[in-house]
């Protein structure tokens, strides 16, 4: 996969106040209520709450883990765990983009790691970072960083490197310096290629956290999912799961709320995603 | 030919030297066909030179060159008797399309930029940032963003953007050559005033005729490329402030349509040359 | 594996390409020219580069893991070669890969399908995508792995459950990335068809959905992607067999050397899979990209 691979979501074109608002509100609920009677008739229809419960089953679950607090407990552990590693992947990803956007040798030093390491899934190195970090906090913390910095650089670079000649060139008829074009012109310019890379890089994240913490930690998602398994409590796991969803999908939301607002001054359309 | 007499033909009308670009050749390399072939040219200090051709003919090029973005593979060119050695803070462009804009600053931001780059220090920068706002009659539109202005608005941001580091020699690129036709007759009556008020060297580059007699001192016309040379020079008699229309106004663009036809004849011509060598 | 190196922003299957994409021109001091012979001449070196950083690369692995000096936690490059010589020459080995691959390509394609099918008969009404591209968005946020419990329950311990989990990864981004394309198809091409009679069932078939392949393709390569990734994570969590399972469970053996050689494995075949998938479809579907190249 090259920087020029397209859209990872959807950048469906549709100007905002086209549809009413309330219509398309009503639309979208009645999307959910479809999909949950759906799921309420295939529950009824297998018949066997323990194993494939149906809404009622699991809104009772969510009530009590919400009252016992183990799962405000749980989404606190595993929120904690993407925000940091992606702080933090997102940081060394963009400084690695911006240098390998900036210089065609580094560039050149860096992309066989670049295009080698893209292809093994970050849970492949659970096991030698189980090995050298021990089951704790550092060892999910080096899987997300693995899975987030990456996509992070690769966008950046690819960002630095559309910068539009006749920006450079302005700068260049004022007498710019190296680093005030670097400063004023390249990175700004490259800011929606790097969110970009970080909104991808946050779904990877929860996917990585989510599989770790199955794999061993004392609390978190992934943690109520394996528990369910061995004590055959699937409610759990689907509440587990329904956050999970929400959770990600109101991240998501989160970014391309902020890509709305500030994208179309950076160049982007402000269609860019929904 | 009425206007003969009103018009110099002679492609050895000469400025005094302040821009010379002296037997230019261009090529992307090194045995390719070449673009520009022995394009020689002097620009008087203060004066509104337009050169117009058709497209692909290496205009753009030759206005590269100057800007020092490009070089010439044969040939040299000076800048006040300096030779050209890249871009400077000398020479502001005027860039076609709007992709020069910094689409994460304001129209105020824009316009700042060159003089935070060149380090001038507020209260000083933030007068010339109004004053050229207020030139360009942007003087309202300071906090809006690039995506929220239409494309005559944007244009006047890079005009107000070159003009407020005070670069005494301006190149723009088919500035107008995007927007619809009322716009663009605006903003050529407001260029001549500006231009008229602040003593600029302009070199000026479009395909289109009645602009290049509305705002040119003289009219440069290309041959189409490749091997674009330049074919004439002509004097633009017309007084100032100019207005389209009237016997004059018709007859000088009769004069130069014909004069733009015979450049693309000679350019069929050259093809024959190159058929039989 | 970061399936998804995309940008949301310009660049749509079928743009040209825009911007002067040679920024060393645009400054610098003296004349530079930059002919066919200079870039042919830094390709040479590009490549030289490269080479360069792979030895040295592997150099320093060297030199650290002789530091380190304990072969059951930090093996050099040499161990793991020649681990992953024995891996390759073992039969039993080998149809753990080969297991692993079997369940990607089955659970890809039926996803992919899956995903098209549902797509297209979704895009065919404005409402119906309108009321559940939110929850597709919803269902893909789960993480396909984590699907792993309920699957098993369902499905019994094994290649139906593994099945499961990567058509659950392939299905969402094949579905989002289907319909996108298929409301990017330009109005005035629908409506070019309309003017020449052509009905909404003609117009879908001829105008729409063709507009939609690079999408469709897209989405299918990120799904790869995560095809990888959640067959390896759920053999790891809940198998028996799999290269995913053989890299967890040489673990327990301490068994460094193997743990690297199925790691590279697993990469190696992630690249092979891609590649593949890039040069068969570009080639199959290369007028759908009006002259774009696919890489």
């Amino acid at each position: 996969m090259s920087v020029s691979t397209r859209t990872a979501r959807p950048a469906v074109v549709r100007r905002p106040g086209g549809v009413p608002r309330l219509r398309r509100a009503l639309t979208i609920v009645g999307g959910f209520v479809a999909v949950v009677g759906l799921w309420w008739l295939a529950a009824s229809f297998y018949g066997m709450p323990m194993l494939f419960p149906g809404p009622p089953d699991v809104v009772t679950q969510f009530q009590s883990v919400l009252a016992d607090g183990s799962l405000a407990q749980a989404v606190t552990a595993s929120l904690g765990r993407v925000a940091a590693g992606l702080a933090l992947g997102s940081l060394i990803g963009t400084l690695l983009g911006l240098l390998s956007g900036s210089s065609r040798v580094l560039e050149a030093l860096l992309e066989p790691f670049i295009s080698f390491f893209r292809f093994i899934p970050p849970l492949a190195w659970f096991a030698p970072v189980l090995l050298w970090l021990g089951a704790g906090e550092p060892a999910k913390l080096t899987l997300i960083l693995y899975t987030t910095v990456f996509v992070v650089a690769v966008n950046t670079a690819a960002g630095v490197r559309a910068v539009p000649g006749n920006k450079l060139r302005m700068a260049a008829t004022f007498g710019a310096r190296p680093w005030q074009t670097f400063l004023l012109v390249r990175l700004p310019a490259s800011a929606p290629y790097i969110l970009a890379g970080i909104r991808i890089a946050l779904g990877n994240a929860f996917m990585t956290v989510v599989t770790a913490e199955m794999l061993g930690a004392p609390h978190g998602l992934g943690v109520i999912v394996t528990n369910g398994m061995a004590t055959t409590n699937i409610r759990g796991v689907f509440v587990a799961l329904i956050t999970l969803g929400a959770l990600g999908l109101l991240a998501d939301r989160l970014f391309v709320a902020l890509l709305r607002r500030f994208g179309a001054r950076f160049g982007a359309s402000p269609d860019v995603a929904r | 030919m009425t206007t003969t007499d009103a018009t110099t033909r002679n492609p050895a009308v000469n400025g005094d030297g302040y821009v010379t670009i002296e037997d230019i050749s261009f090529a992307y390399a090194a045995g390719a066909p070449r673009i520009l072939a022995d394009v020689s040219l002097s620009l008087s200090r203060g004066e509104f030179f337009v050169l117009l051709g058709p497209s692909g003919c290496g205009k753009t090029t030759i206005l590269n060159q100057v800007a020092g973005f490009e070089f010439p593979t044969e040939g040299r060119m000076t800048v006040a008797g300096r030779p050209v050695t890249g871009p400077g803070p000398d020479r502001a462009v005027i860039f076609q399309g709007d992709d020069s804009l910094l689409g994460w600053l304001d129209v105020y931001g824009n316009v700042e930029f060159g003089l935070r780059v060149l380090g001038v220090k507020n209260p000083e920068r933030q007068q010339r940032v109004r004053a050229a706002l207020e030139m360009v009659e942007l003087g309202g539109q300071a906090k809006k963003y690039p995506h929220e202005l239409s494309g005559g608005m944007k244009q006047r941001v890079q005009i107000a953007r070159a003009l407020v580091t005070d670069a005494p020699i301006l190149l723009m690129d088919e500035p107008f050559g995007a927007l619809d036709a009322q716009t663009r007759t605006t903003l050529q009556d407001e260029l001549a005033r500006i231009w008229a008020d602040t003593d600029r060297t302009v070199l000026f580059i479009t395909h289109d005729i009645s602009e290049a007699m509305i705002l040119g001192d003289r009219i440069g016309i290309m041959t189409s490329g490749p091997e674009a040379k330049l074919y004439d020079v002509i004097e633009n008699p017309l007084p100032r402030p100019r207005e389209r229309g009237g016997p004059d106004f018709g007859a000088l663009y009769q004069d130069l349509e014909r004069t733009v036809t015979a450049a693309k004849a000679r350019r069929a011509d050259l093809d024959g040359e190159v058929g039989t060598r | 594996m970061t399936p998804a190196s995309a940008t949301d922003f310009g660049e749509r299957p079928g743009a040209a390409p825009t911007g002067d994409a040679d920024p060393t021109r645009t400054a610098g001091p003296r004349p530079r020219r930059r002919g066919p012979r200079s870039a042919a001449s830094w390709s040479r070196r590009r490549i030289g580069l490269n080479l360069l950083a792979v030895v040295a690369a592997i150099v320093v692995w060297h030199v650290a893991a002789l530091a380190k000096d304990n072969p059951l936690v930090f093996p050099t490059p040499i161990d793991s070669a020649r681990a992953l010589v024995e891996l390759l020459q073992d039969a039993d080995s080998r149809s753990e890969l080969l297991i692993t691959l079997w369940r990607v390509v089955v659970g890809f394609a039926l996803g992919s399908t899956l995903g098209i099918a549902t797509a297209s008969l979704l895009g065919s009404s404005r409402v119906a995508a309108d009321a559940l591209e939110p929850v597709v968005h919803f269902l893909r946020s789960i993480t396909p792995v984590a699907w792993i419990v309920p699957a098993t329950i369902w499905f019994g311990v094994g290649d139906a459950s593994m099945r499961f989990i990567v058509i659950y990864a392939t299905v969402f981004p094949v579905i989002l990335n289907t319909l996108t394309g298929m409301a990017q198809a330009a109005r005035n091409k629908t409506r070019m068809a309309r003017v020449f009679g052509a009905g909404r069932f003609r117009t879908y078939r001829s105008v729409v959905i063709p507009s939609a392949v690079p999408y469709v393709l897209t989405g299918m390569r990120l799904s790869l992607g995560y095809s990888f990734m959640s067959v390896i994570g759920a053999e790891m969590v809940a198998g028996s067999d799999g290269i995913g399972y053989l890299i967890y469970e040489s673990r327990l053996f301490y068994d460094t050397p193997t743990m690297f050689a199925g790691i590279l494995l697993v990469g190696a075949a992630g690249l092979a899979f891609d590649r593949v998938f890039v040069l068969v479809t570009a080639r199959i579907f290369r007028r759908f990209y009006c002259g774009q190249v696919a890489r």
